[in-house]
């Protein structure tokens, strides 16, 4: 019996299967869980050099770099200087303007033509303890008293859309409607669930490939 | 000139004498007002808010004749407006009038003037696109604030654009909300959605959508705009100090003889 994937391995091996490119020249990665993200994507990607987004050094020996930069000032300094960027968890953790503002760095940081490859919890996505409170009871969790709201949460469908408003061509996506309803979220919160869309609800962990538009190869 | 006629002409010129003459407004201005009439009656008035002796609030009040009308002839108590630019006095190339004339009427130029009012400062909140008026950049912070500006059980009514994977500043929805990206965000902010209401996108705009979303229900693709009523609830600790002011009140109140 072969040992289970990490996430952030089987992350990686789906946006490949969706068609992230392999072998790109200049890969920038980023998310929480960094250098776990860093070395699926070195095994799963085989890229000519990738650089992590992170504060601290690059651990002993490892096939990749790291920058304390922020997107923004990365996106100053490197534009169009990456053929691939990876981001898992990294977006709907801030908020809706901030969100924006990161991908449009991304799309900054792209060659044309270049790939964005994402992986992003949804509206639907249970939290990390597999509950919905912060889509249920979202009183509480703007009153803070269930913690720190966990992410942003936008749609699928708004995800989409935000992408393509950047001038990214939304090429490849996997997870949309394929989450089973959890029972007891109908049972005990109906009339609320009824706001929502019910393909959105079904839609939980998000695997995205997008494209700069561009003349370059 | 006949007995009648100069009895008529004696009358006229008597009535003009002693009564003020009727207000004549011009027609760009008259049509301005109807505008404002026909606004409210579209947007607002299909979900029946409590006007009567309200204190009204309207983020994005164009030249503030709509506020103007509710106070003329709505019984709200007073209102206050809130716009980019100044409207009423003829910015924009629209017809200009005198809202100070109006008592209980104020009207703002300006955003940053709306998070300096009072917690509590009004039971009814109006937005005819809000999604024009508040910027993306802490949005969600903003909604905190009109939560906040409202009175337990005060209502909000917005009209709010779905964006259509259009960017640019001026996009609809700020390009990406989705009718159910909105519900989020209001539940979010601690309103209770009690009605909500779509606008369809064109026929001419709908396979355009559907090519953007293909994989979204027509509900989420195809609604242009979502007019939503929108109520800030009691919370559980307002509703405690309500019920021990009742209880000092009925402790205070003497024992029947």
């Amino acid at each position: 019996m072969s040992p289970a994937l990490s996430p952030a391995k089987q992350g990686v091996r789906t946006l490949k299967s969706l068609g992230a490119p392999t072998r790109a020249a200049r890969v920038l990665a980023l998310g929480p869980d960094g250098f776990d993200l860093a070395r699926a994507a070195l095994d799963g990607l085989d890229p000519g050099a990738l650089t992590l987004v992170h504060p601290g050094p690059p651990p002993p020996r490892a096939r990749f770099d790291t920058t304390p930069d922020s997107l923004g000032e990365l996106a100053a300094a490197r534009p169009g200087g990456f053929d691939l960027v990876l981001a898992s968890g990294a977006l709907e953790t801030s908020g809706l303007g901030r969100i924006r503002t990161d991908l449009g760095h991304m799309t900054t940081l792209l060659a044309p033509r270049g790939a964005l490859a994402l992986i992003i919890d949804t509206l639907g996505a249970p939290d990390a303890e597999g509950g919905f409170d912060a889509l249920l009871f979202p009183h509480l969790s703007r009153q803070g008293a269930l913690g720190d709201t966990p992410r942003t949460l936008l749609p699928a469908a708004a995800w989409v859309l935000l992408l393509q408003s950047l001038d990214l061509d939304v090429q490849a996506v996997q997870g949309l409607g394929e989450q089973e309803a959890a029972p007891e979220l109908f049972d005990r919160h109906a009339a609320r669930l009824d706001l929502y869309d019910a393909g959105e609800l079904a839609t939980g962990r998000l695997h995205l490939i997008a494209r700069k538009r561009g003349d370059g190869a | 000139m006949n007995l009648l006629d100069r009895a008529r002409q004696a009358l006229r010129t008597g009535r003009q004498a002693v009564l003020p003459a009727p207000e004549v407004r011009a027609p760009s201005d008259q049509a301005a007002w109807e505008d404002a009439v026909a606004l409210w009656n579209a947007l607002f008035a299909p979900f029946s808010p409590v006007l009567e002796d309200a204190q009204v609030l309207e983020l994005g009040c164009g030249d503030g004749r709509l506020l103007g009308a509710l106070m003329a002839t709505g019984g709200a108590r007073s209102a206050l407006g809130f716009e980019r630019r100044a409207f009423w006095d003829g910015e924009g190339g629209g017809a200009a009038w005198r809202p100070q004339d109006t008592a209980g009427l104020e009207l703002r130029v300006g955003l940053d003037a709306v998070g300096g009012l009072d917690n509590g400062a009004a039971d009814l909140i109006l937005a005819r696109e809000l999604d024009s008026f508040l910027p993306l950049d802490g949005l969600e912070t903003w909604l905190t604030e009109l939560y906040g500006l409202l009175r337990p059980g005060g209502e909000m009514l917005v009209r709010v654009r779905c964006g259509d994977g259009r960017g640019g500043p001026e996009a609809p929805g700020y390009g990406f909300m989705t009718p159910t990206a909105w519900t989020a965000l209001m539940l979010g902010a601690g309103f209770e959605i009690l009605d909500r209401r779509r606008t369809w996108r064109r026929p001419a705009e709908q396979g355009e959508a559907a090519e953007r979303l293909p994989h979204a229900s027509e509900d989420e693709r195809l609604t242009a705009e979502l007019h939503l009523h929108l109520i800030r609830p009691w919370e559980s600790w307002e509703l405690d100090n309500l019920r021990a002011f009742g209880d000092q009140r009925r402790a205070a109140k003497p024992p029947k003889t």
